[in-house]
């Protein structure tokens, strides 16, 4: 993926603790302005990325450029960044408004200027009247903004945040999440930020990079991450996925053979010869329940396993077996909305003709070679 | 694409940070540290190790010294005699301090306070002090000797005479019991306060027998505390030597004889040898502490909740009446020493006068020395606490040159392996001649300059006593979250600032204890000041020494009640300036 006006460069970037490689050799561009997210599980090497950009630890390898300025060599004091971690990291024996003019007094200004950038700062994040309180005082949700008032103090050309929300509870992440995406837009400052909840990359982000052992598999927006998942691993980790193995069948272009079901799948790639093992994936919401089994393909029978109550949505889980497989049994996870699923017909032990849209259906190789 | 305009960047691991005039800082202050560690550490070993391989004219001669010593029973045995009294002794305080600290953390007993601040007591009292209180408890003159002075058999009849046979093993194992007491206390009681009482519930559940949850539970979340306990009493115990001192009699113990040979017999060489002899069994029980602590997992998860104790009034009424057995005795003994120190002639004439602290007719000092003392606990409290605290600021915070690091870590350690007359005969050894003779040439030696001065004195203290207040240095500036730092860099502010403005300030309860234990510890000490010591710079420990070896034991006590009263005094002030500072700079503190 190309970027037009990129602000961050990283090129050939590589990390190892002794001989434990930490982040395989990697390119990443940022743009001006952009809001990028790293994703992934934990120990993917995404908080090494960001402390490698940041300063905070030397690359084993590689370049780093921002704003065309090399700054591998740079250490965290000489660069030019903001950064907000988990823990908020404020300085308890300092008020709020002493935390956010720390980065300030350093710099030669005026008391009478400080004070007021203070200030200006304050009203930003929402904590007007809060300077002379101590963080121990605030409440967490007022003390990560705190944490970003102080990084956005010297007016950074970059901010780096460090899984910002993961120690909040969840009400109060929900909104600081719309917070911190307006206050981005508004001050349109380059932002890469950590985190390993789905759902925050997902909503906030402009693109994401989702991470697994060292790497970057796959970088794009959260729409084409969610919908065209690059491998299993993405598919898995971004949103839901439910999974079937299959075997290409000699019945006719784009036709996967999963037990005695053959489905029809839209999106197809060109080399993939009858007798192939693959991997069919499909999300809950995709999968309907059809009345009509008969008039329609790509049906698949599954038996209903249990019913869970998530509030707005059911959440069916089904299983359904594939002879083929050594019997093994597929789990497949369905979501109904609250009316659809309140039906007589939806009772544990029923076997359901499913509806998997040949759209929906996305491909994934296993490596095995036909037979 | 702008990848075109990047070369293939390929640095070199070691060669990626530019180092700015920041880190330039950062690096010489950590090369000072080594170069301090080095100097007044590791360094005086080395002449101390060569003077026990040559002859009193400075040729090699191999192990001589040794064989001679171990040839030699009247030498030998004072090595059984210190391993003796140091293995008794061991059993005695580190038994007695953890029924102590588990009375104190485990019962509902009354008068938690009071036992807490009796059994602490003996820190402020100089060892010496404590043998004197015996011998006016159990010497020949002795109050419970005697049967308080033939009180009782003069008005019931009854002698109530005892005579322990002080001077001998008996005064020393008491002594040093008194001594090593409160030191196995304050770590048992760390340990005894950390109790998670989910194990309690769960053990109680499971219907375990009282004593199944003591060795299921209590000993093993005690077991690094007792080890700890145990390494540390045993050092103390084997290298004491002002309690042997006064009422070791013709028991000879290793600390003893050094002194004897340096001081009475100027036989440098044999001093020599007995100080490694001394030595050896420190390092061991140095080195054995630090793998066994290596195994120590945190006890205590967050997720732990703490335990409080539920009244069980016969085990109450127990503890209360142990407790104050024990913290009778200790009362028993500094108040003997304040009481000898005012009679007028013991035990002739009791009637009570300040007669004992006008030291002018007597040998030591006298107010001169206990001038310089309060000069020389002030400095090594000041200075010693800058070095120490600064010095684990950097080998904690700093992430360059991991192994200088791990060098000073080291060094900073193993002081507490160093008994303090190995310190000062080292010092002796290093810092007296005006010349080194290296390979047959001679090299001015830098430090002459410093033999016989205050420096001396204050460099030794803090050498002597560097490993405690290092340890409590770095477990305060762990317990700093370390992304303040790396915040204070985002933010451009260079470290010498964040130190300032915020380390500092979080430590400075730590900091103001370090020096609390710096002060007290240079007023009571003896050991290694008493061979470096000038007679233009008499101290007040050493006075205590003199006096007693004079007969003039009533001044003994007199200067051990004005050592005593100085560490009450700084310990109250330091509790005073605490609470203000908590009010103050620890407001952030307060919900």
């Amino acid at each position: 993926m190309t970027v037009l006006n990129p602000f961050l460069q990283l090129y050939n970037v590589h990390k190892r603790f002794g001989r434990h490689v930490v982040l395989e050799t990697l390119v990443l561009d940022v743009d001006q302005g952009e809001f990028l997210f790293l994703l992934g599980p934990s120990g993917c090497g995404k908080t090494t990325l960001l402390r490698l950009i940041a300063g905070l630890e030397p690359l084993t390898a590689g370049q780093i450029l921002q704003a065309g300025r090399d700054v591998t060599r740079l250490p965290a004091t000489e660069r030019d960044f903001g950064i907000v971690f988990q823990s908020y990291a404020l300085f308890p024996n300092l008020t709020v408004a002493e935390n956010i003019a720390y980065g300030l007094q350093n710099r030669k200004q005026r008391r009478t200027q400080i004070a007021a950038r203070v200030q200006e700062l304050l009203q930003l994040v929402g904590l007007q009247g809060l300077d002379p309180r101590y963080p121990a005082q605030l409440s967490g949700g007022q003390q990560q903004r705190v944490a970003l008032a102080r990084a956005l103090a010297p007016a950074p050309s970059l901010l780096l945040l460090d899984e910002p929300l993961s120690a909040l509870d969840a009400r109060v992440r929900a909104s600081l999440r719309g917070e911190i995406k307006r206050l981005q837009r508004r001050l349109g400052i380059t932002t890469i930020m950590v985190t390993h909840d789905q759902e925050e990359a997902l909503t906030m982000a402009d693109r994401i990079a989702v991470m697994d052992q060292g790497r970057i598999v796959q970088l794009d927006t959260p729409l084409a991450i969610y919908q065209q998942p690059a491998t299993p691993f993405v598919a898995d980790f971004v949103g839901q996925m439910n999974f079937l193995p299959g075997v290409v069948s000699s019945e006719g272009i784009g036709v996967v053979r999963t037990g005695a079901f053959a489905l029809r799948v839209q999106n197809w790639g060109e080399d993939l010869v009858p007798g192939t093992s693959l991997m069919l994936a499909i999300r809950p919401e995709e999968i309907r329940i059809e009345r009509d089994a008969a008039t329609l393909s790509n049906i698949l029978i599954a038996e209903l396993q249990a019913v869970e109550f998530m509030g707005p949505v059911y959440r069916l889980l089904l299983r359904h077996t594939v002879p083929d497989f050594y019997n093994a049994a597929v789990s497949l996870t369905l979501t109904l909305p609250r009316q659809a699923a309140e039906q007589p017909e939806l009772r544990v032990g029923a076997a359901l003709p499913l509806h998997l849209p040949a759209d929906a259906l996305r491909v994934f190789r296993t490596g095995k070679k036909p037979a | 694409m702008s990848q075109r305009t990047l070369s293939p960047g390929r640095a070199e691991p070691g060669s990626l940070a530019k180092v700015t005039s920041e880190e330039w800082l950062r690096r010489s202050l950590l090369l000072f540290l080594l170069g301090f560690l080095l100097v007044s550490i590791l360094l005086p070993l080395v002449p101390l190790g060569m003077r026990s391989l040559s002859d009193p004219q400075g040729n090699f001669v191999g192990l001589d010294n040794y064989v001679r010593y171990f040839s030699s029973p009247g030498l030998t045995s004072s090595l059984l005699n210190s391993l003796t009294i140091a293995g008794k002794t061991t059993l005695l305080a580190v038994g007695l301090a953890f029924v102590y600290a588990w009375a104190l953390a485990r019962t509902c007993m009354p008068g938690k306070h009071f036992f807490r601040a009796v059994a602490l007591l003996p820190l402020v009292v100089p060892p010496l002090a404590l043998a004197i209180g015996l011998v006016y408890l159990f010497g020949k003159k002795g109050l419970v000797t005697t049967g308080f002075f033939g009180f009782f058999e003069q008005n019931f009849g009854i002698a109530l005479g005892f005579d322990l046979n002080l001077y001998g093993q008996n005064g020393i194992l008491l002594g040093e019991l008194i001594y090593c007491f409160p030191q196995a206390f304050l770590i048992l009681a760390v340990a005894a306060s950390m109790a998670d009482a989910r194990l309690y519930e769960a053990s109680k559940v499971l219907n375990a027998s009282p004593l199944r949850t003591f060795w299921s539970v209590t000993l093993p979340e005690m077991r690094y505390g007792l080890i700890s306990a145990i390494f540390v009493c045993f050092t103390l115990a084997f290298t004491d030597f002002g309690i042997p001192k006064v009422v070791g009699g013709n028991y000879n113990v290793l600390a003893t004889d050094i002194y004897k040979q340096v001081i009475g017999q100027q036989n440098f060489v044999m001093g020599a040898t007995v100080s490694i002899v001394l030595l050896l069994p420190t390092v061991l029980a140095f080195v054995a502490d630090r793998i066994a602590q290596r195994h120590q997992n945190a006890v205590l998860t967050a997720r732990a909740t703490p335990l409080h104790p539920r009244p069980t009034p016969l085990l109450d009424r127990f503890a209360l009446v142990y407790c104050s057995l024990v913290a009778g005795t200790i009362l028993a003994v500094t108040g003997t020493v304040i009481y000898a120190s005012l009679v007028d002639v013991w035990p002739y004439r009791l009637e009570l006068t300040l007669r004992h602290y006008d030291f002018s007719k007597v040998g030591g000092g006298g107010w001169e020395a206990y001038t310089n003392s309060l000069w020389m606990a002030f400095y090594t409290a000041g200075v010693g606490t800058a070095i120490i605290f600064a010095g684990a600021y950097l080998i904690e915070k700093s992430r360059t040159w991991s192994l200088l690091r791990q060098t000073a870590y080291f060094l900073s350690m193993i002081s507490v392996a160093l008994p303090g007359l190995v310190i000062g005969l080292a010092y002796i050894f290093l810092f007296n001649p005006t010349h080194w003779t290296l390979w047959g040439g001679k090299v001015p030696n830098p430090f002459a300059g410093l033999y016989g001065t205050m420096a001396i004195l204050v460099l030794s203290n803090i050498v002597h006593f560097y490993t405690v207040s290092f340890m409590a240095a770095t477990t305060a500036l762990k317990q700093i979250d370390g992304e303040l730092e790396a915040v204070s860099a985002s933010l451009g502010v260079p470290f010498y600032r964040t130190f300032w403005r915020i380390t500092l300030p979080l430590s400075l309860p730590a900091v103001a204890e370090i020096a609390l234990y710096l002060f007290v510890n240079a007023m009571v000490t003896v050991s290694a000041v008493i061979l470096l010591y000038s007679p233009q710079i008499k101290l007040a420990s050493v006075a205590i020494v003199n006096l007693d070896d004079a007969g003039d034991t009533a001044a003994a006590a007199a200067m051990s009640v004005l050592v005593i009263a100085a560490c009450l005094t700084v310990r109250v002030l330091y509790f005073w300036i605490t609470r203000h500072l908590h009010r103050r700079t620890q407001a952030w503190r307060l919900p």
